[in-house]
């Protein structure tokens, strides 16, 4: 998916470059990319930022510009990627087993996909399921985005710090596990017809408007064969116990 | 009212998926989870087939006493909801039956509950809501719980 960044700062193009999501490479200029420009005004240091002509933000500094930039550059992806489905969920392989958890923002994708690797998991995503057509999840293993407990403020953990490793080939989902976090929760998941699983999918898929028929190709793949689980959840303990338990059977 | 022939729209997406069909509708950006059952009747919504032979199909499957009504919960759900092309065609009545009504009845002629026809629906997201918090899409939720819940509301 071709997207064409354009400066008239060279400083701003080298943070750009230093920013770019996981996955991006060099390619011939494409008639048919998006484009975003960043633009200086002359008699201040304050920027804007706008896309194939159209304005999306400031003028501002520069730090505020990126703020709007990078979410917008990596959703745009997420919706429009041409052999993807992005489905925003958190991705681990525990025990050989491939494990999906949608969920929205602030739903504690990240603490359960911390748990589950400091207790051996393969990482592949705190943020999004990256689905091929036939319903595989490639890794997609960018820092995990801690938070403190209540608060907003995101920090960026590689996953080595946590004693962690990236996945690196596609998997197969076996599991997909829509938890809910409620302090006083108990993890007792019941299943979920595949219907149902792929309706709820679907509620987190990116691409569900602009692209839905290869979305739902994507997602009935993927509740075809696996285990469909949803509940409430208390801590992360729980999970991991539930997967170990079921794991080792 | 309803089609004494009804047939689905032809310009929707429909996947089956393990006896369930999923079905969107790009023109409201609805999608759609039919259960078994709503499934079964969905498939006879081909514009020839009766009422009358679709809840006779309906009861030779489940081997069990169904009258018409056990069709009409879905085939009134598919009209609310626009997936017929010719609800207003050739028009009956619509018995103001309800879901948690049938599921009475299927119980007392030995039919599980989760055979009656059930039709869950979403708002298909924006990308910025499949990003977003719980709570942003208060839309979604209120659909579903629509349809989780209006039958039971619409029999008090």
């Amino acid at each position: 998916m071709p997207i064409e960044i354009c400066a008239t700062e060279p400083f701003v193009l080298d943070r750009v470059r230093a920013r770019l999501p996981i996955g991006t490479r060099p390619t011939p200029r494409a008639t048919d990319a998006a484009s975003y420009a960043f633009w200086k005004n002359p008699s201040e240091e304050l920027y804007a930022l706008s896309i194939d002509g159209t304005w999306l933000a400031g003028p501002a500094p520069l730090d505020d510009v990126f703020a709007v930039f990078e979410p917008n550059l990596i959703m745009r992806i997420a919706e429009r990627a041409p052999h993807h489905t992005f489905v925003h969920a958190g991705v681990v392989r525990f025990r050989e087993r491939g494990i999906m958890l949608p969920g929205y923002s602030f739903a504690g994708k990240t603490t359960l996909v911390a748990a589950l690797v400091r207790a051996g998991a393969i990482y592949y995503s705190d943020e999004y399921a990256v689905l091929d057509r036939a319903g595989f999840a490639h890794p997609y293993p960018r820092p995990l985005q801690m938070r403190e407990p209540g608060g907003v403020k995101q920090t960026a953990i590689p996953v080595g710090d946590i004693g962690g490793i990236a996945g690196i080939e596609p998997i197969k989902i076996d599991v997909v596990a829509f938890c809910t976090y409620e302090p006083d929760g108990r993890f007792r998941p019941r299943a979920v017809t595949a219907g149902r699983a792929a309706l709820e999918m679907l509620r987190y898929t990116m691409s569900a408007r602009y692209a839905p028929e290869a979305a739902l190709d994507a997602l009935q793949r993927v509740v075809s064969s696996a285990t469909l689980l949803e509940g409430t959840r208390g801590d992360t303990s729980q999970v991991i116990d539930f997967f170990a338990e079921r794991f080792s059977a | 009212m309803i089609s004494d022939l009804p047939r689905v729209r032809r310009d929707l997406i429909v996947k089956e998926i393990a006896g369930e069909l999923l079905v969107y509708d790009e023109v409201s950006a609805k999608a759609f989870c039919l259960n078994e059952s709503a499934a079964a009747i969905w498939g006879m919504c081909d514009g020839s087939t009766t009422i009358s032979e679709m809840t006779r199909r309906t009861a030779s499957w489940f081997g069990a006493l169904i009258d018409e009504d056990f069709v009409m919960c879905a085939l009134v759900r598919f009209g609310e909801d626009g997936l017929l092309e010719n609800e207003y065609v050739g028009a009956r009545p619509v018995v103001g039956v309800t879901r948690a009504e049938l599921v009475s009845r299927a119980g007392r002629v030995g039919l599980a509950a989760v055979a009656v026809p059930l039709v869950m629906s979403i708002v298909a997201p924006t990308a910025a809501k499949a990003y977003g918090r719980r709570g942003d899409d208060n839309d979604d939720d209120r659909n579903r719980d629509r349809d989780h819940e209006r039958d039971e509301k619409r029999g008090r």
